[in-house]
C-alpha cells in the first residue's frame, strides 16, 4: 500500500520534472546557438567592415597625397604613396577573404579592379619624363578612376557591411525576444504542470485519505461493540486521522489484553476440562474392574460360612486385579514415561504371551482370534515390557469393539532391509492387528492416538497415546485405518536387530527373553 | 420364578451379579449390549433391569428410553462408573427406579433389587386386577401376596 501511494505521487512529478529538465536543455542549447551564431556573423562583418574601412582611409590618404603632390610638386609625396600601397594592398586582400556575400563580393572586386588600374597608371605616370602630363594625367587619375571606381564602391561596400551588421542586430534581437517569450512560456508551462501535478497529488493524497478514514471509521464501529465508543468529528484530515488512530491503537491494546486473558482462561478451562476428563476415565476404569471383586466379596461374607471364593470366582477377582494393575500401569505411563529397559526380545514370543493372556476373553465374549507368525523368532532391540504393553492394549482395544463376538486377526512379519526409514539392521518387524468390528469414526481417525480421544463413551482416551509414544520410543510408527470390509486396523512397525537370521544360539534365547512375561500370564 | 435382566459389557460383572443375585427364586439374564438388552426385555419380560450406563452401541440414557418404552412400570436400576450427578439426575427425572454407582455395595445393591422386585409385582397384581384404571402404586398389597413376597425374601440367599 504504501509503495502504491508512494508510486502515484512519484510518477507525475518525476514525469513534470522531466519534461521541465528537457524543455529547460532544449532552449538553453538553443539560446546558445543562436547567440554563437549572431555573434560569429557580427565578428565577420565587423572584421569585413574593419578591412574596408581601412582601405578606404588608405584610398583617401593616396588621394591626399596626389593632391598635396599637385599643389607643390613635391615628389615625397609620391614616394609616400608607394608605402601606403603596401599597407592598402594588404587591407584590400584581407577584406577580399573577409567577403562572404555576392554583393560584398562583386564591391570589393570592383574596388580592387579599380586599384589595379588606379596603381598600373600611377605607375606609368610617375615614370613619365615630363611634369606637365604626369599632373595633368594625375588629375584624370584622381578623378575617373581613384574617385569613381574605388572610393565610391568602397563606400558602397563600407555602407553595405554596416547594413549586414544592422540587419544581424535586428536578428539578434529577434531571436532574443524569441527566447525571451520561450522561457516565458517555459515559466508559465512549469508553473502550470507542477500546479496541476501538485493538484492531482493533493487530491490522490486526499482521496486515499479519505478512504483510510473511512476504513478506520468503520473498525472504530466494529471496535463499538467491544471497548465503547470511539469518536470521529472531521475527515480528510492527517491530524484527526492520527488522532482517531491513536485512540484505536489503545483500544486495540485493550482487545488484545483482553483476548490474552481469554486465551489464558481458555486454556486454564481445557486443562481443567482434561483433567476432568482424565478424572473421570480413572474413576471408571478403577471402578469397574473393582465391582466383580466387590460383589463376589461382600456376598462371600454374607453367606456366612467358611467357604469362601472359589473357581471362576476366584479368576475372576484375579482378572481384575490385573486389569486394576494394567490400568494403574496405563495412567502412570501416560504422566510418567518410563525409561527403556532394552535387551535382544522376540516379537513373536511377546505376541504369544500376549495372546494367551486375552484368549479367555476372547473365548467368553465368542471372538475368534486368527494367527499369522512367523516360524522363527523375530528379534528386536526393545523393552519387553512395552512391548507387551503396546500389543495388549491393541487386542483389548480390538476386543472392545467386538462386544457381541467376532473376528481378530494378528499377523506378525519380519522384511528385509530395504534402505526406508524406520528399519533396523535386520530390516523391520511390522505388527497387524485387525477386528471386524464398527471400525474407527472417520471423525476420529486423524487424531486417535491424541490424549483423551476414545471412541468409548467413556474410556480414558490414554491406551493408543500411550501406545503412540512407545512404539516411537523404539524408533518405530503405529497407523490406525479402517478395513475395506470393515473393522478397525492398527500396523505397528518396529525396526528388527542384527541378530535376524543368525543361528539361534547366537542371540538371546526366547525363552529367557521372555521369562518374566510368561510367569506373569502364567495362570491365565 | 422372577427375572433380572443385567445389561453390561463386562462379562466378570454378569458373572459376579449372576453368582450372588441368582437363586431358585431369581433367574438373572444378561445381553452384553443395549440392542440385546431391548430384545430380550421384550421377549422374556423381565421383572427388573439392572443396565450399565456405559455400552458400546449406545448410551445408557437412550438405552433406558427403548427399555422404558416397552413397559414403562418396569423398574430399571441404573448402574454407572461415572459419579455425574447430570446423568442421574436425567435418569430419575425419565423414570428410571434408582441409579448406582459403581462399585456397587452388595448389600445395596439387594436391597434396592427386593424392592424393585416388589414395585414390579404389585405393578403386575394391580395390572391384572384393574387393568385400566388408577396408579397400581398407591394400591396396598394383598396380604397373601405379602406374605408370599416375604417368604421370598427369607429365601433369597446369597450365593
Amino acid at each position: 500500500m504504501p509503495d502504491r501511494v508512494l508510486l502515484k505521487i512519484a510518477v507525475p512529478m518525476v514525469a513534470i520534472s522531466l519534461l521541465l529538465l528537457g524543455m529547460g536543455a532544449v532552449a538553453a542549447w538553443n539560446v546558445q546557438r543562436q547567440q554563437a551564431i549572431s555573434s560569429n556573423l557580427i565578428v565577420r562583418e565587423v572584421e569585413g567592415m574593419l578591412a574596408a574601412q581601412d582601405v578606404y582611409i588608405g584610398m583617401r590618404e593616396i588621394r591626399h597625397q596626389l593632391n598635396q603632390y599637385l599643389r607643390n610638386h613635391n615628389r615625397g609625396y609620391l614616394d609616400a604613396i608607394s608605402e601606403i600601397h603596401n599597407s592598402t594592398e594588404k587591407r584590400l586582400k584581407e577584406a577580399k577573404d573577409l567577403a562572404r556575400a555576392p554583393e560584398e563580393q562583386q564591391l570589393i572586386s570592383v574596388v580592387d579592379d579599380g586599384y589595379r588600374r588606379f596603381w598600373d597608371s600611377f605607375q606609368q605616370i610617375n615614370s613619365a619624363g615630363f611634369p606637365d602630363d604626369r599632373d595633368r594625367a594625375l588629375g584624370v587619375l584622381i578623378d575617373d578612376v581613384l574617385t569613381r571606381e574605388i572610393l565610391e564602391p568602397g563606400e558602397q561596400y563600407i555602407n553595405y557591411n554596416r547594413q549586414v551588421v544592422e540587419r544581424t542586430n535586428e536578428a539578434s534581437r529577434h531571436s532574443s525576444d524569441q527566447m525571451r517569450q520561450g522561457f516565458l512560456l517555459l515559466g508559465i508551462c512549469g508553473g502550470a504542470g507542477g500546479l496541476v501535478a501538485g493538484l492531482g497529488i493533493a487530491r490522490a493524497v486526499s482521496q486515499s485519505i479519505v478512504r483510510l478514514d473511512v476504513s478506520v471509521r468503520s473498525a472504530a464501529g466494529k471496535l463499538n461493540s467491544v471497548v465503547g465508543p470511539v469518536t470521529f468529528s472531521r475527515s480528510g484530515d492527517f491530524d484527526q486521522l492520527e488522532a482517531g488512530l491513536q485512540t484505536m491503537e489503545r483500544h486495540i491494546a485493550e482487545i488484545v489484553e483482553r483476548l490474552e486473558r481469554s486465551e489464558l482462561e481458555v486454556l486454564r478451562n481445557e486443562q481443567l476440562a482434561a483433567v476432568g476428563q482424565l478424572a473421570a476415565g480413572i474413576a471408571h476404569e478403577l471402578r469397574n474392574p473393582l465391582m466383580p471383586i466387590k460383589i463376589l466379596v461382600q456376598a462371600a461374607l454374607d453367606r456366612g460360612d467358611d467357604r469362601g471364593l472359589h473357581g471362576r470366582q476366584l479368576e475372576v477377582v484375579e482378572e481384575e486385579i490385573e486389569q486394576l494393575e494394567r490400568s494403574i500401569q496405563m495412567f502412570l505411563d501416560f504422566a510418567r514415561p518410563r525409561e527403556l529397559e532394552k535387551a535382544q526380545v522376540d516379537v513373536v514370543g511377546i505376541a504369544e504371551q500376549t495372546l494367551d493372556l486375552v484368549a479367555g476373553k476372547a473365548e467368553r465374549q465368542e471372538v475368534t482370534i486368527h494367527e499369522t507368525l512367523p516360524d522363527e523368532a523375530v528379534w528386536i532391540d526393545a523393552d519387553s515390557g512395552q512391548i507387551r504393553q503396546i500389543l495388549l492394549n491393541l487386542m483389548l482395544n480390538a476386543l472392545e469393539a467386538l462386544p457381541e463376538g467376532g473376528r481378530i486377526e494378528v499377523q506378525i512379519e519380519r522384511s528385509e532391509s530395504a534402505g526406508v526409514a524406520g528399519e533396523g539392521p535386520g530390516g523391520r518387524a511390522t505388527i497387524r492387528v485387525a477386528d471386524n468390528g464398527p471400525g474407527l469414526p472417520a471423525a476420529l481417525l486423524e487424531r486417535i492416538f491424541d490424549p483423551f480421544v476414545t471412541t468409548k463413551e467413556t474410556g480414558t482416551g490414554l491406551g493408543l497415546s500411550v501406545c503412540k509414544r512407545m512404539t516411537e520410543a523404539h524408533g518405530g510408527s503405529i497407523i490406525a485405518g479402517n478395513r475395506e470390509g470393515g473393522g478397525a486396523e492398527f500396523v505397528v512397525t518396529l525396526p528388527c536387530s542384527g541378530t535376524n537370521g543368525a543361528p539361534p544360539a547366537a542371540g538371546p534365547g526366547r525363552a529367557s527373553a521372555i521369562a518374566p512375561i510368561r510367569t506373569a500370564g502364567g495362570t491365565m | 420364578m422372577a427375572t433380572l435382566l443385567v445389561v453390561d459389557d463386562e462379562p466378570n460383572i454378569v458373572f459376579s451379579l449372576r453368582e450372588c443375585l441368582g437363586s431358585e427364586m431369581l433367574r438373572v439374564v444378561s445381553a452384553g449390549t443395549a440392542r440385546e438388552g431391548e430384545q430380550l426385555a421384550a421377549k422374556l419380560r423381565p421383572d427388573v433391569v439392572l443396565l450399565d450406563v456405559r455400552l458400546p452401541d449406545m448410551s445408557g440414557l437412550d438405552a433406558f428410553d427403548r427399555i422404558h418404552a416397552i413397559d414403562q412400570r418396569l423398574p430399571v436400576i441404573m448402574i454407572t462408573a461415572y459419579g455425574k450427578t447430570e446423568t442421574a439426575i436425567e435418569a430419575m427425572r425419565r423414570g428410571a427406579y434408582e441409579f448406582l454407582l459403581k462399585p456397587v455395595d452388595f448389600r445395596q445393591l439387594r436391597e434396592v433389587v427386593a424392592k424393585a422386585l416388589e414395585v414390579s409385582r404389585l405393578n403386575r397384581v394391580a395390572t391384572t386386577m384393574l387393568p385400566p384404571i388408577g396408579s397400581s402404586a398407591t394400591l396396598p398389597p394383598c396380604r397373601m401376596c405379602t406374605r408370599r413376597w416375604g417368604a421370598w425374601r427369607r429365601r433369597m440367599r446369597p450365593c
